[in-house]
């Protein structure tokens, strides 16, 4: 027992993330050579002789088989290459670093919308088996589940922005201040507010509202329905009547004896749900002109760019696993019974 | 049905799976599963009807400290993710507005009390490190934490094994000694009840057959189903098989009319598919409903 092992065991799933990480890059990397479509005829165009064409395949790699890229690719990872790519004809670590904090804000607060509203929302429902809060339950968890992501987004759009005009239209982080914002965190939020431009910071909220709410509430239905399933569950277990025998009021009940028992399987779709909202963001982004990795990947996917391709799904799979592993730690703490 | 527990007295309700123990105890204080509910009369605590009393009240003054229950399969009754000594002090605080210091010094000493060995580490420990009887000494000594006047202890010893079954026994026995509170055993263990009860309850589909003092029960049953269970206990001894009682228990969602058990009855008379029988006193000593009770002959030319 003790935070040691605990330390000792997070060392240990640390460690695994390399050899997932390197099966998932090998699998990006034979897809998209797979897949028909070359950088070069995109980067070279029509009219240019054969032997340049050569000589810029011979540049990329990409004359020689392919194990050979694959270990070129690996060589020049280790160093902390991940290529240059060939639409912004930068670094794709520095798009990425570039993309990053506009995709990890939007999720961030798309998540945090989700489970805050989630959790209580499917907590009441159990509570209240069968009323009106249980009916919205259910009415959030099926449209939810149902709406297509783009959909949803674009209705949000034509009602508060075309239609009430309360909110910002697509055009990005600052909504309509047009200005550059010196990233201090990445985080437009937290930048506004550092730098005392509150005025911004009411457009980054605004801008934020719409995209957050489409992926917030598209990942609020799996969570909120697990969390009314599994209180249900629990609360009618023998250790919850214990708890209420002994006359411990059913606040105390419900947060402290119930809750810590279903947070166990709520993480876990939590953790599921961020997965999920991590591709589902691609479409978001593209919707609301979001400046952050999805919009990124979508355009090096539609001209085959692909040292961008690896980069992002290098670095998906590495939120993916962090977050697994957070998961599991969480769990180990969570749970006595689990063995690590 | 009808039962009194005077203070510091144990009685037993005894009965096959299904008639209606469990949920007569859980009804005492309000905690029936949905969507079960009290439809009508009354618990009287000391001349206060529970049954009128709000959840609110039931919660902040009953249960735990006037009424606590223990449970079978004692693991499963203890919370999974807490501590067992987490699960004490937590009671403490909260119901007796004990400090986390003086609810941690007093959670040592219940758990003495219930001997058990060791109790700092012990209170350490999750439930699923405990063995069957721990765990229901942890349990007892949750129930004991506010100290009630009436403990219900609902088939308490189900589900541990023969030698923590006799330990367990030992310890209510001995409780009960020490504190004086009353208790309400729930069993379908005749041999069991005889061990700890002053009187017994004889419950079938939710009435009461038959009740009085624990020896006049076993010496000279009165209701046919008090004898078939008495005759159907395993005995050391016994040749061939164990006698059991022909047929179900009945359905109570449609029980049959008269007395409920006659379907089953091997002294069943005509009038007992018609009429209810009172409970009636009767010799030596206990109260019986039965029309036809075991021993006592005149009523069968009686009712033909």
């Amino acid at each position: 027992m003790g935070s040691t092992r605990l330390l000792l065991y997070a060392a240990r799933r640390l460690l695994f993330i390399v050899p997932v990480m390197l099966v998932a890059l090998f699998l990006v990397f034979a897809l998209t050579r797979i897949v028909p479509g070359n950088p070069i005829d995109r980067v070279a165009g029509p009219y240019i002789s054969t032997e340049r064409r050569a000589e810029l395949k011979h540049l990329a790699y990409l004359d020689r088989p392919f194990y050979e890229q694959f270990a070129l690719y690996l060589r020049d990872l280790s160093h902390g290459d991940m290529g240059t790519s060939y639409t912004t004809a930068q670094d794709v670590s520095k798009d990425l670093r570039q993309r990053f904090p506009a995709t990890f804000e939007l999720v961030t607060y798309a998540m945090l919308f989700a489970v805050l509203a989630a959790i209580p929302l499917g907590i009441a429902a159990a509570i209240k088996k069968d009323s009106w809060i249980d009916s919205v339950a259910r009415a959030v968890s099926v449209l939810g589940v149902s709406m297509p992501i783009f959909w949803l987004g674009l209705m949000l759009l034509y009602v508060f922005f075309y239609y009430l005009d309360w909110l910002p239209g697509p055009v990005g982080r600052t909504g309509s201040a047009t200005v550059f914002v010196k990233p201090i965190t990445g985080f437009f939020t937290v930048d506004s507010l550092l730098t005392g431009n509150f005025d911004l910071f009411g457009q980054v909220v605004k801008a934020l509202a719409l995209p957050c709410f489409t992926l917030g509430f598209v990942a609020m239905a799996p969570i909120a329905r697990m969390t009314r399933a599994v209180m249900v569950e629990v609360l009618q277990s023998d250790y919850i009547r214990t708890a209420r025998s002994l006359g411990l009021p059913f606040r105390v009940v419900v947060l402290r004896h119930a809750l810590k028992n279903a947070m166990i399987p709520i993480l876990t779709i939590i953790a599921a749900v961020y997965g999920y909202a991590l591709g589902g963001e691609v479409l978001v982004e593209i919707i609301f002109s979001w400046p952050g990795m999805g919009q990124y990947s979508y355009n090096a996917l539609l001209s085959s760019d692909f040292p961008a391709i690896q980069g992002f799904v290098l670095l998906v799979t590495f939120l993916y696993l962090v977050i697994y592993l957070c998961l599991d730690i969480a769990n180990a703490a969570l749970d006595p019974r689990v063995q690590y | 049905m009808s039962l009194e527990i005077e203070p510091g007295e144990v009685l037993g309700l005894v009965g096959e799976t299904g008639s209606g123990k469990s949920v007569t105890a859980y009804s005492i204080i309000g905690l029936l599963k949905q969507p079960g509910r009290v439809v009508g009369g009354e618990v009287r605590l000391q001349g206060r009807d529970l049954v009128a009393l709000a959840e609110s009240e039931l919660e902040e003054e009953i249960r735990g400290k006037e009424i606590s229950m223990i449970f079978q399969n004692p693991r499963e009754a203890l919370n999974p993710v807490i501590t067992v000594g987490r699960q004490l002090t937590q009671v403490l605080e909260i119901r007796r507005g004990m400090s986390k210091r003086e609810a941690r010094q007093e959670a040592v000493k219940i758990v003495k009390s219930v001997h058990i060995s060791d109790p700092e580490s012990r209170l350490g420990s999750y439930p699923h490190q405990l063995s069957g009887g721990m765990a229901q000494r942890i349990m007892i000594s949750l129930a004991l934490s506010c100290e009630p006047r009436l403990l219900i202890a609902d088939e308490p010893t189900t589900g541990l094994d023969v030698t923590t079954q006799y330990q367990i026994v030992q310890l209510l026995r001995e409780l009960r000694q020490r504190t004086g509170m009353a208790m309400l055993l729930i069993t379908h263990d005749l041999a069991l009840a005889a061990q700890i009860c002053d009187r017994v309850a004889v419950l079938y589909a939710g009435r009461i057959a038959e009740v009085g003092r624990i020896e006049h029960l076993f010496q000279s049953p009165r209701h046919p189903y008090t004898k078939a269970l008495l005759a159907s206990r395993p005995r050391l001894g016994l040749k061939g098989d164990i006698v059991t009682i022909a047929g179900n228990v009945a359905n109570l969602m449609d029980p049959p009319g008269g007395c409920r058990f006659h379907p089953r009855c091997p002294n069943a008379v005509s009038v007992c598919s018609r009429e209810q029988p009172a409970l009636e006193p009767m010799e030596p000593g206990q109260r019986v409903a039965c029309h036809n009770p075991v021993g006592v002959r005149q009523q069968v030319a009686a009712s033909g």
